[in-house]
């Protein structure tokens, strides 16, 4: 019998038994694979040239069951139209023009995602969907990285206006059946049951190739969707599940969230599998960059994993910097100079720390002056609040800019000697290099470029801590001082007026509401509308938008 | 078509991907650039608890009071001497 033939009948009998994995094995395209789909091709190439031909072919080997009996599973409409775009398919690939299979490709997903619209008979192209719309998605990952080939695609593009990349394109094909699978509508929400179980399968690919065309906003919308239709997340197999909160976990980072992207990326982490080190170590550069941003740093327990290797070593300095409140070692670590400037950056991380985390860079610069300049009284019970002198910390921060102009010390003429006074010299000022201090572009300098700092910045500065709440205490203008508040109660002027980061972050957090629930991350049952209990704190009045 | 089922369990690797490991040796230095950038699908579709545990310390993975009390490490010792010379015109 002739290859097409058996193969139609084949597909035929799978539709009847409802054999949905049957049909995902014999509806593959990505090779390789067995002779028989070359044979399949051949015999196409020289037997269905004609399209009207072959259409007519399939809908008499693929008949339609006019004794529709219950249990029995059927063809229908948008089956055969997806079969005829399939056969066309091999017929007319050739693996050697990428561009072209690409193209020749979306049409058959989409054509594949008509067909599992069906209500009734749908269902059975579940994973045959999954499994083109991941060979789709590989496929124009993998273009998107050939230059050579995109250009000329950019040739032909650039004729038409709002054009999409081809990734964002191929994006846009499979949320369709992201759409399709979530807005289901089955008896229970909350099983994965029919196609909501394709929900995060399809979620996945789509958030892929958005982080790939660096268009993740659009992914806004699909986490509001997962937010109001999907089943909780825990009922799908750890893989999805994974990947998920690895996405969630970066969209949050890249819009701000911090604290919640933590909360993913740590679930994302736990719930890896102990071997699969690309995906740990993918997920621990985020997980870490966002841990450190709220006052968090990697302990010595992640040494020994082999994610982590090559990854401590570039945050390393970057803690070491906010530990000590060393400004400059600080722009270093983030610097060209640390080496690492170009990876930060390339991860998306670059100016989230910069910026992030020089605010724990001042709080510690702020602590440090005052444990160098405070004189702990020495009678115990003195009621005079602890206070740090702002001229101290103008003079600290006027220290850092001069060394990142290039200030140096003078040559010492005694050098290599200790002066047998030395603990009663005074050292010497800093001198300005000779050609004049190094020119600073805005971002290098503390404040601006070669702005040297003074004291209403630095009373900004302190006053924006304490409004964070990472100073606490208030300032007295007129004193030019900082006073802290609760020594006493707290345990000493370091405690009171310096309280450890994260426990700030985190009770703000909290405060907000952001550890019960992340947007996205579907953790409970929803509950019906008939018996079940609607929490409609969060609901504004119609019409309040 | 018989043969389809028979060789369906081999894993699919990834045809066009073949095709590049001959153009990649080109473009080597943009690959390397690349390393391991991209997460990765994952070779398994579901796994239990027990496979994701690592040996050592799983409680204690992040330091949260880090404060750095030492004064005689270098930048402590250089704005220690600043700060002198602060206290010094003050009292002038």
């Amino acid at each position: 019998m002739a290859i097409v033939d058996e193969f139609l009948i084949s597909i035929s009998g799978f539709l009847r038994t409802k054999d949905a994995l049957q049909l995902q094995l014999y509806l593959r395209v990505e090779p390789p694979l067995p002779d028989t789909f070359l044979q399949l091709a051949q015999e196409l190439k020289t037997s269905y040239r004609d399209s009207d031909v072959l259409d007519r072919h399939i809908t008499k080997l693929i008949p339609e069951n006019d004794n529709d009996e219950a249990d029995e599973g059927n063809a229908w409409p948008g089956f055969l139209a997806f079969m005829k775009e399939y056969l066309e398919f091999w017929r007319d690939v050739n693996f050697d023009d990428l561009l072209e299979t690409h193209s020749q490709l979306s049409a058959l997903v989409n054509a594949c995602i008509t067909a599992l619209s069906n209500s009734t008979y749908g269902v059975v192209m579940l994973p045959t969907t999954i499994q083109l719309s991941a060979n789709l998605a590989k496929l124009a990952m993998m273009l998107d990285k050939r230059p050579d080939l995109m250009r000329r695609l950019r040739k032909v593009a650039d004729e038409g206006e709002n054009r999409k990349t081809l990734v964002e394109g191929t994006a846009e094909s499979i949320q369709r059946a992201f759409t399709m699978c979530l807005t289901e509508r089955t008896a229970n929400k909350n099983k994965p049951e029919g196609k909501k179980a394709g929900i995060y399968s399809f979620a996945n690919m789509v958030l892929k190739l958005l982080f790939q065309c660096r268009k993740t906003r659009l992914a806004n919308q699909l986490f509001t969707n997962i937010s109001q239709h999907s089943p909780p997340l825990a009922l799908y197999p750890a893989s999805q599940r994974v990947t998920y909160l690895y996405y969630l976990g970066r969209f949050l980072f890249a819009n701000n969230h911090f604290y919640r992207a933590q909360l993913c990326l740590q679930s994302a982490y736990d719930q890896c599998h102990a071997k699969c080190i690309n995906q740990r170590r993918n997920i621990l550069i985020y997980l870490i960059a966002a841990n450190m941003i709220l006052g968090r740093f990697p302990s010595r327990a992640f040494m020994s994993r082999r994610e982590s290797a090559g990854i401590l070593e570039k945050f390393a300095p970057i803690s070491k910097a906010i530990r000590r409140g060393d400004i400059v070692a600080f722009k270093k670590a983030l610097g060209p100079e640390s080496g690492n400037e170009q990876w930060f950056f390339r991860k998306g991380i670059l100016l989230p720390l910069l910026s992030r985390c020089e605010v724990l860079v001042w709080r510690s610069l702020c602590r440090q002056v005052f444990l160098l300049t405070y004189q702990f009284p020495s009678e115990p019970s003195s009621r005079k609040a602890p206070t740090l002198d702002i001229q101290d910390l103008i003079a600290a921060v006027q220290f850092s800019q001069k060394v990142l102009e290039g200030w140096q010390k003078p040559v010492d003429p005694a050098a290599g000697r200790t002066h047998i006074n030395s603990m009663f010299m005074k050292t010497p000022d800093l001198l300005p290099p000779q050609q004049g201090p190094k020119k600073l572009s805005a971002e290098q300098g503390i404040i601006f470029g070669n702005k040297m700092p003074n004291l209403l910045e630095m009373e900004a500065i302190v006053a924006s801590l304490v409004q964070q709440g990472l100073l606490h205490g208030f300032i007295s203008h007129t004193q030019g001082k900082f006073a802290i508040i609760g020594a006493k109660q707290r345990g000493g002027p370091l405690n009171a007026g310096f309280p450890a980061v994260w426990e700030v972050l985190k009770a703000r957090a909290e405060k907000e509401g952001k550890e019960a629930e992340v947007p996205g991350w579907v953790k409970t049952e929803r509950k019906g509308f008939t018996g079940g209990v609607i929490n409609l704190s969060g609901a504004r009045p119609v019409g309040s938008g | 078509m018989s043969a389809a089922p028979a060789s369906g369990t081999t894993p699919p690797t990834n045809k066009a991907a073949d095709k590049t490991a001959d153009s990649t040796k080109d473009t080597k230095p943009a690959a390397a650039l690349e390393e391991d950038d991209e997460f990765e699908d994952f070779p398994v579709e579901n796994w239990t608890q027990e496979e994701t545990e690592v040996p050592g310390d799983n409680t204690h993975l992040w330091e949260e009071s880090w404060d750095d009390d030492d004064t005689s490490e270098d930048f402590s010792a250089q704005l220690k001497e600043e700060l002198k010379k602060v206290e010094a015109s003050k009292k002038r």
